[in-house]
């Protein structure tokens, strides 16, 4: 209760009135309006600590690379930086423009449409895209219902013509797995390295022979894996 | 000046200033209806709020399920105050004998008869506080919506989805016809506060569900936040638990990170706030038998702030699950990992159990898929993609 009242109580009413218009300027102090002067400032404070608070995860989050979905794989919301991963690795197919209910680009979409409708398994495989000396890991965290993309980038391993001579192989071996590795056909090697169809296969024996591999395929598989070239599976929480 | 006794004034200053407790949305109603109490008295009274499609009721001294249960579609079509609430955009408090006299009002089944008098209710105010983010439209309110639907729940439920509707509706009710003008003047002034206590609220509880919001999106990450001198300001349940499992003895104090972890981040920081450094700051790692944290950091120099971002890798050689990850099937995956192992068509087809054919037919759509000619092109493509190589000529 208050002690002393003005003559006019309703204008003290309308100066407490003003008081907790937390936008209004502060009132001017007197016996009666203090307690409620001190009471809007509790309140404005409380709102402060709770802005700071709601800014400063903001502020994290906005550096995590985290696209919120709907149950149907429409973008609810995108994390400043997730968007510029997507125009970078997606710089055709990404407009970032339409939020609510964007689409993903369609080839996270396609990844991710075929994971929702196989029920089969639950361990969710990530979705891994190459751009220049980079690649884009695509994580997919559901959480009641509420599916999240979380996105890694990790540099690329470089691959070069002398890149399996650690390993035991000839210059000439090494050059050869190296396209291999690329997918080229051994005349198309041959033509490469200006040689002849059958010193390519010849190499191609010694290669296998060398790796203990059934053909060129496990070779390659073998050569990779002699590298050290690991497949790192992100560990969903 | 509106005909308020200076007790009266004094009775409202002091209610005021309760009015303003900060409070959730949830809290509000019977908030509300206990800071009421102070300044009129009633013998029953009740607050109705609409919110995320949801119709909530609140009511003292007063069944509010029972009263739900005596509403009937007449009861809105008849009822004067919801109608003049509705009808004008006017929210202040009315009682029902501005509409109607003592007679009319008994004489009115739909809402005498059969709801009120249950209750001995005679006279009642009604006064609503209108969602600020929402201008009440009462053109595209339709009684109809629930007047044609005979369940209850069903009716309250087509109710709360109005957006149109004023948010948080009062109920007062007494067993006389003994409401004053200087009531209605006190609750008209009372409402004008309750209007921006609510506002307040709302303010409040959006701004908590987004704190809760962005911390459930962070606590399923490894999400560490410290000052430039390396003390811990924050840090997420999954990184507390990474942390406890890749420096087992080694994290002791609490508000730092572990030793080597810790130096790591100075070390970085040090860097960082040298002039024109441009150098990519490397990632922390550290190894388990067949696993591996990786530990990233990210420097946000305006608020002096240093972001660990930590992630937990499973490392493995190829499998076959390995090539779902660049985007094909459970079944494809498989076919194209046995390929990498030099099986041909017929062991494959061996393997799963399948028809060679049905190999073929697997492997075609996989080439067409992957864009390539074939098998050694699309092993080459699946290898260079997972293993994340770039060839270098």
């Amino acid at each position: 209760m208050l002690d002393k009242l003005p003559t006019d109580v309703s204008s003290l009413y309308q100066i407490i009135e003003d008081i907790y218009d937390l936008n209004h300027p502060i009132v001017h102090p007197s016996p009666d309006t203090q307690p409620h002067i001190d009471r809007a400032a509790q309140i404005a404070d409380r709102f402060t600590h709770l802005h700071t608070q709601l800014t400063q995860l903001q502020q994290t989050v906005s550096h995590l690379n985290i696209i919120t979905l709907t149950t149907d794989g429409r973008i609810t919301n995108l994390t400043a930086s997730a968007t510029n991963l997507l125009k970078t690795y997606f710089p055709d197919d990404y407009y970032p423009n339409n939020l609510p209910n964007q689409q993903l680009p369609h080839r996270i979409n396609n990844w991710l449409q075929l994971q929702l409708t196989d029920t089969q398994t639950h361990q969710a495989t990530p979705l891994i895209i190459l751009h220049n000396n980079h690649g884009l890991i695509i994580n997919r965290i559901t959480i009641r219902s509420i599916h999240q993309l979380v996105l890694i980038e990790r540099p690329a391993i470089n691959l070069t013509k002398r890149s399996f001579e650690p390993i035991g192989l000839s210059p000439r071996q090494s050059e050869i797995l190296f396209y291999i590795v690329q997918g080229y056909e051994n005349p198309e090697i041959a033509t490469l390295l200006h040689l002849h169809p059958t010193t390519i296969k010849t190499n191609i024996t010694n290669i296998t022979r060398k790796l203990k591999a059934s053909g060129r395929l496990e070779a390659v598989t073998i050569g990779l894996k002699k590298l050290g070239i690991e497949i790192m599976t992100y560990v969903l929480p | 000046m509106n005909g308020l006794s200076d007790r009266e004034y004094q009775q409202l200053i002091s209610c005021i200033g309760n009015l303003y407790n900060v409070c959730t949305l949830a809290d509000f109603p019977n908030f509300i209806l206990n800071n009421l109490t102070q300044i009129i008295s009633t013998d029953s009274k009740y607050c109705v709020s609409f919110q995320n499609q949801t119709i909530d009721i609140i009511a003292n001294d007063i069944d509010a399920a029972s009263f739900i249960s005596k509403i009937t579609p007449e009861y809105f079509q008849k009822h004067p105050i919801l109608n003049h609430h509705l009808r004008t955009g006017d929210w202040s408090a009315f009682k029902v004998s501005d509409f109607m006299t003592e007679v009319e009002y008994h004489h009115c089944d739909a809402i005498y008869e059969n709801a009120y008098k249950t209750f001995d209710i005679e006279d009642f105010f009604i006064f609503s506080v209108a969602d600020p983010t929402c201008i009440p439209n009462p053109q595209k309110w339709s009684f109809s919506l629930m007047t044609h639907e005979p369940d209850v729940a069903i009716r309250l439920q087509k109710l709360s989805q109005l957006s149109t509707l004023g948010n948080l509706g009062i109920g007062l009710n007494r067993n006389n016809r003994s409401f004053t003008e200087s009531d209605r003047t006190r609750l008209n002034l009372f409402r004008h506060h309750v209007a921006r206590a609510y506002q307040y609220a709302q303010r409040y509880t959006k701004t908590q569900q987004q704190i809760a919001q962005l911390t459930e999106l962070t606590e399923f990450l490894g999400v560490i936040t410290l000052t430039l001198n390396g003390q811990i300001k924050s840090l997420t349940q999954r990184a507390i638990h990474l942390i406890e499992s890749y420096f087992p003895n080694e994290w002791i104090d609490r508000h730092q990170l572990p030793e080597s972890l810790h130096q790591y981040t100075q070390h970085q920081i040090t860097q960082l706030l040298q002039p024109d450094n441009n150098i990519p700051l490397p990632s922390f790692q550290q190894s388990q038998y067949n696993s591996r944290l990786i530990i990233r950091l990210i420097p946000v120099l305006p608020q002096a702030e240093i972001i660990l971002i930590l992630e937990e890798y499973i490392t493995t050689h190829f499998s076959i699950d390995s090539f779902r990850a660049i985007g094909l099937t459970k079944r494809q995956s498989e076919i194209l990992f046995y390929l990498t192992q030099g099986c041909t068509n017929k062991d494959i087809a061996q393997i799963l159990n399948l028809q060679e054919k049905t190999i073929k037919k697997h492997l075609d759509l996989l080439y067409r898929e992957l864009n390539v000619g074939g098998r050694i092109e699309a092993t080459a493509l699946a290898y260079n993609r997972l293993g994340m190589l770039r060839v270098l000529e």
